[in-house]
């Protein structure tokens, strides 16, 4: 597996790999929202933050964007004045039409509402835009924050599926998520962070089978 | 009679094109353009003078007005909004003040402070339409602006581009995130707003003339027309412009068009400004956010 | 004012400042002296114009008409009624302050632009009223032959006398507005301008501030425009055109809008800055145009916003810090609970509260649990009032909170912090929660800032009092957060997230804090997602999952409650050992 991304500041290593998906766990406030929007570029970093070898230093967003990553942000922010379709196809590089009926197909309850507005979805339909429109930039990896925030547990198990299989095609997926059963059923690995620093790591399966869990994260 | 109502249209049309460009660089830019209405003049003198050159009708010279104006724009997002960018909005407020002083300053320097007259659209006088007769003018004014509007409509909801810059008004951290250039889409709204009023200076500046103190009228009209729009959409700046334009031309010609009514101090200009206020208060207590609602919506 | 040794500084500024003054009465040219009048004039304009757009934030466009309405009165008063100086001076201001008031009443609720258009045209309105009211007004000619300045049955010549006498006004307007500003009004003013949502919650009533900044805007307009028209001898419709309102909008943000040195500055730099271009000739009003732009580059925060930076940089002073002084006890302790029945809200479809109802009674700790997006927060929100319901209540004893004014509420004793903080950033510590001390009518600035103090080392945050708050760590932030909830004297403190970002440590501190507070008597309600912190705090959890009350209780029972560990979890056979 070839490392896609790999972050070095104080307290805090961390790298992730193609096809595989981490999670950042931790309470409000330990840091991981930040974490997301350094490597995007929103935030600077006391440290280094490298995509497929290359140092990002102070690439703007956008520019971040075209390198490959992808970002899907707390509460969606979706362009709420466009249909559907609109914010897929505004975020496509190229071949938008195939890329688009690719994403509705991993989608399919954008299909049912493409010409409808964006601000007009519901939460889970938002969310499942956001992530549609960050995938239609063809990212090699993507970011998400707090995927299933707000969503029903059926709708969260949608999306976290929906994850596996952008994995499997390649993809290297970071996720902070404050529901930490949710992310650990459907991660490869995990850091748990506390005040921006991550303070345990290790396989999914590890973290999962670990007694003391539900405090590290419930817990500060 | 017509005539009247044509020339209601023809300056609602060119108040509309003020307007989009004021709103266009609002929403992308997150900055009100104090300058905008100087545009508009700096777009009349850009008439005038190119005329002088080169004596064609108007809308032949129309393309080199917008080019000169789209620079202008540039400039201005150059030297009053990127130096500012995440300033306090109020700083933006000045520094456009400011450039427009320039131009007004300027536009007096160079043409004096007397009226000018820019070139007429087409050449020739008026068009008999029957027993009545309409000015080419203002039939050219409407149908060229009328266009510019549609290219403007089709811009937002057809092209790409024009997708990208409602994204980047829409949210402009999302829209870098999908690889947007948010700097290089202001500075093109920039671009377009200034060419928009540019253009509207040239529509304008045969029948109303040019002066160089003209800007704070143009300012003050486009900002009412975007307000009682809803600040946003296409449809909410034309029909501001409308508004304001009907109390302008059409309501002070009453007595006119009918009869029966008494010219009096009630059809002034006057009065018919001071009912446009009235009625722009009313529609703000009514309806705080426009008679459109807001058309970009805020993130909570 | 204290003198403070180390600012060495000071005294040179001092008798620049003086020589600066004193030099143009002797020195100059009868137009020199008009122009320097002027200033004076403009200074008076803006120092009003900083209360609503300095203070307030509000882009109000009426205060050129205001102006001009100043002098309009004066010259008719004085030219067709004969009336003395002093006489329409009082007037002018009093026509200025009765027109605010009125337009006050359909426009000041309006928000931004929408505000700002209002009153632009209102100030047009009343510049075609004077255009064409030519019986009263002179039309476009204005009225001309306004009497000079009459004091005490002597008449007061032009250049320096006349000068001495606008200027003696200037100081006593920016006394007034500097003792205004300086107290805990000023500090209320910041907060009511730079975290609005904060203010309500610490018992400040924004709209009546607006009202208030506006009528001494529009006051010192009124003066102004009074003092203009005797200088000048003649009004004309000129003065109520927009080009004024321009300039007093751009002399107050270049000197900065909320300062009183700020209005000196930029209206001495707008009207001499032209002056310093003349020789231009007729470019100079383009190179005019660029100085403006270039200050205002140079300097977005204005002038006096750049020199305090400077300052700050070159000299870095540490305030000194007041002693400590402990807050009054509150006479009567209420023991009346806080309910909520049946509240029901709905965000455009999505549920976010389908029917809560519990209380939380005098002397208890209430802990509220529940997944992201469950509703924790707007109920707090309902509750004190910055958000509305659409069905249900809630009651503190028997009155009815929902459908009050967020500042009403704080009044009758209820407190609260928020989850994203809601600090004035540019304000210290201390400051932030003295002003949370204003509800107190017989509290000074010394005093709330003495007992801010106290606050802020009863929690552990006294070594931050005197930082700027947008520079301290995140968990200090929620510690000065807590002091301005307990400034209000609270019954009743609604803390959202308090322990997040915290050490353990910190949130050892915090929950004694919070278990002292019980033991006054105050009852607390808090929304938190770390069980560890509640476990040892709450006596009572009360979970929320997609706005509804899933389960109640001790810690401990709500911590084996299935439901709740599935809300968190999503895996109901996962069990704590």
């Amino acid at each position: 597996m070839t490392t896609r991304l790999e972050v070095e500041a104080p307290g805090l290593k961390l790298r992730v790999s193609a096809g595989e998906i981490v999670t950042l766990l931790g309470a409000n406030g330990a840091g991981k929202t930040t974490l997301l929007r350094a490597i995007m570029g929103f935030e600077a970093l006391a440290g280094r933050i490298c995509l497929d070898g290359r140092e990002l230093g102070s690439t703007p967003p956008f520019r971040r964007n075209r390198l490959g990553i992808g970002y899907c942000p707390e509460g969606r922010r979706v362009f709420p004045r466009m249909t559907v379709r609109e914010n897929l196809i505004v975020a496509a590089r190229s071949r938008a039409p195939t890329r688009l009926a690719d994403i509705l197909e991993l989608f399919p309850a954008l299909a049912a509402r493409e010409r409808a507005l964006a601000g007009q979805l519901s939460g889970g339909e938002q969310q499942m835009l956001a992530m549609g429109r960050a995938l239609m930039t063809e990212p090699r990896l993507l970011l998400l924050d707090e995927p299933s925030l707000g969503l029903s547990p059926q709708l969260t198990n949608a999306v976290m599926s929906r994850l596996r299989d952008i994995a499997a095609r390649g993809t290297a997926v970071l996720m902070a998520e404050q529901n930490a059963a949710n992310a650990l059923a459907v991660a490869d690995r995990a850091y748990l962070l506390r005040l921006g620093q991550i303070v345990r790591e290790g396989p999914a399966a590890e973290l999962r089978a670990d007694p003391a869990l539900e405090e590290a994260f419930l817990g500060g | 009679m017509l005539q009247v109502l044509a020339n209601g249209l023809a300056l609602a049309a060119a108040y509309a094109l003020v307007a989009l460009g004021f709103v266009l660089v609002a929403n992308a830019a997150n900055a009100v353009n104090f300058a905008q209405g100087d545009l508009v003049m700096a777009g009349g003198f850009v008439a005038v003078a190119l005329s002088r050159l080169w004596p064609v009708p108007g809308i032949v010279l129309l393309p080199a007005v917008l080019a000169v104006m789209a620079v202008l724009g540039l400039a201005l997002s150059a030297i009053a909004y990127f130096p500012l960018r995440g300033r306090p909005a109020t700083a933006i407020f000045v520094s456009t003040i400011a450039v427009g002083l320039m131009l007004e300053n300027g536009a007096n320097a160079i043409f004096g402070a007397e009226p000018q007259a820019g070139p007429p659209l087409l050449p020739g006088a008026a068009i008999a339409l029957g027993p009545v007769s309409l000015s080419r003018q203002s039939i050219a004014v409407i149908v060229t602006a009328a266009v510019l509007i549609l290219a403007l409509e089709f811009l937002f909801a057809r092209l790409r581009f024009g997708w990208r810059l409602r994204a980047t008004a829409q949210d402009r951290e999302m829209a870098a995130s999908i690889g947007i250039d948010v700097t290089w889409m202001i500075a093109f709204s920039f671009a377009l707003g200034a060419a928009l009023g540019g253009a509207a200076g040239l529509l304008l500046a045969n029948s109303f003339f040019v002066t160089p103190t003209d800007g704070i009228n143009y300012m003050l009209k486009a900002y009412i027309a975007v307000v009682i729009g809803g600040w946003g959409s296409i449809r909410g700046a034309v029909a501001g412009a409308l508004l304001i334009a009907l109390f302008e031309v059409v309501y002070p010609s009453l007595p006119l068009l009918v009869p029966a009514l008494p010219v009096s101090w009630l059809f002034t200009e006057t009065t018919a400004t001071i009912i446009l206020y009235g009625v722009v208060l009313a529609v703000l207590l009514l309806r705080p956010r426009g008679l459109f609602g807001e058309a970009v919506l805020r993130r909570a | 004012m204290r003198i403070d040794p180390s600012r060495g500084l000071r005294a040179p500024l001092a008798v620049a400042a003086i020589g600066l003054a004193l030099w143009p009465s002797v020195f100059s040219s009868a137009y020199d002296l008009r122009l320097f009048t002027l200033a004076g004039v403009y200074v008076l304009l803006v120092l009003g114009y900083q209360f609503i757009f300095g203070h307030v934030g509000a882009l109000s466009l009426t205060q050129g008409a205001f102006f001009g309405l100043g002098a309009y009165a004066s010259a008719i008063l004085a030219v067709r009624g004969g009336w003395s100086f002093s006489e329409t001076f009082v007037l002018s201001i009093a026509i200025a302050v009765a027109l605010a008031a009125l337009i006050a009443i359909p426009v000041l609720g309006l928000e931004s632009h929408y505000f700002a258009l209002a009153t632009l045209g209102i100030a047009q309105v009343l510049l075609l009223v004077c255009r064409e009211w030519a019986p009263l007004t002179g039309g476009v000619n204005g009225i001309s032959g306004v009497p000079g300045i009459v004091l005490f049955g002597r008449a007061v010549p032009g250049g320096s006398p006349s000068l001495i006498l606008v200027w003696s006004l200037v100081v006593i307007g920016a006394a007034v507005a500097w003792r205004i500003q300086r107290g805990l009004y000023g500090l209320a003013f910041h907060v009511v301008r730079s975290a609005p949502a904060a203010a309500g919650t610490i018992g400040l009533d924004s709209g009546r501030m607006r009202l208030a900044a506006f009528l001494l805007s529009a006051a010192y307009a009124g003066a102004a425009g009074a003092l203009f028209v005797r200088v000048n001898g003649i009004v004309s419709p000129d003065v109520l055109e927009f080009p004024v309102m321009v300039t007093c909008l751009a002399m107050t943000v270049i000197g900065g809008a909320t300062r009183v040195a700020g209005a000196f500055a930029g209206a001495f730099l707008l009207v001499y800055l032209p002056e310093w271009f003349r020789p231009l000739d007729k470019y100079y009003l383009i190179a005019y145009g660029a100085g403006l732009l270039v200050m205002i580059v140079a300097a977005p925060d204005g002038l006096l916003g750049a020199a305090a930076r400077l300052r700050q940089r070159l000299m870095p002073e540490t305030d000194v810090a007041p002693e400590p002084e402990r807050l009054p006890r509150p006479e009567v302790p209420v023991t009346a609970p806080l309910i909520f029945r049946d509240v029901v809200k709905s965000f455009g479809g999505v549920k976010a509260l389908q029917g809560v109802s519990f209380e939380v009674r005098r002397g208890e700790i209430v802990g509220l649990i529940g997944p992201n997006g469950s509703g924790k927060t707007t109920l707090i929100n309902i509750a004190t009032g910055l958000e509305t319901c659409d069905g249900g209540a809630v009651l503190y004893g028997n009155q009815v909170l929902t459908g009050r004014a967020p500042f009403a509420i704080a009044r009758l004793g209820i407190a609260r912090t928020f989850q994203n903080i809601c600090l004035a950033g540019e304000l210290s510590a201390l400051d932030n929660v003295a002003v949370a001390r204003s509800l107190d009518p017989g509290v000074d600035i010394e005093t709330a800032r003495a007992q801010a103090m106290h606050l802020l080392e009863t929690l552990g945050a006294a070594n931050f009092a005197m930082s700027q708050v947008r520079a301290l760590p995140h968990g200090v932030q929620r510690r000065i957060e807590l002091a301005r909830a307990l400034a209000v004297q609270p019954q009743f403190v609604l803390l959202d997230e308090p322990a997040a970002g915290l050490s353990e440590r910190e949130q050892a501190d915090l929950a004694g804090q919070i278990k002292t507070l019980r033991t006054r008597g105050l009852a607390v309600l808090l929304i938190e997602h770390n069980m560890p912190f509640l476990a040892g705090l709450a006596d009572r959890l009360i979970c929320l999952h997609e706005g509804r009350v899933i389960g109640q209780g001790s810690p401990d029972e709500v911590r084996r409650n299935p439901r709740v560990i599935a809300a968190y979890l999503g895996e109901p056979q996962r069990v704590p050992a």
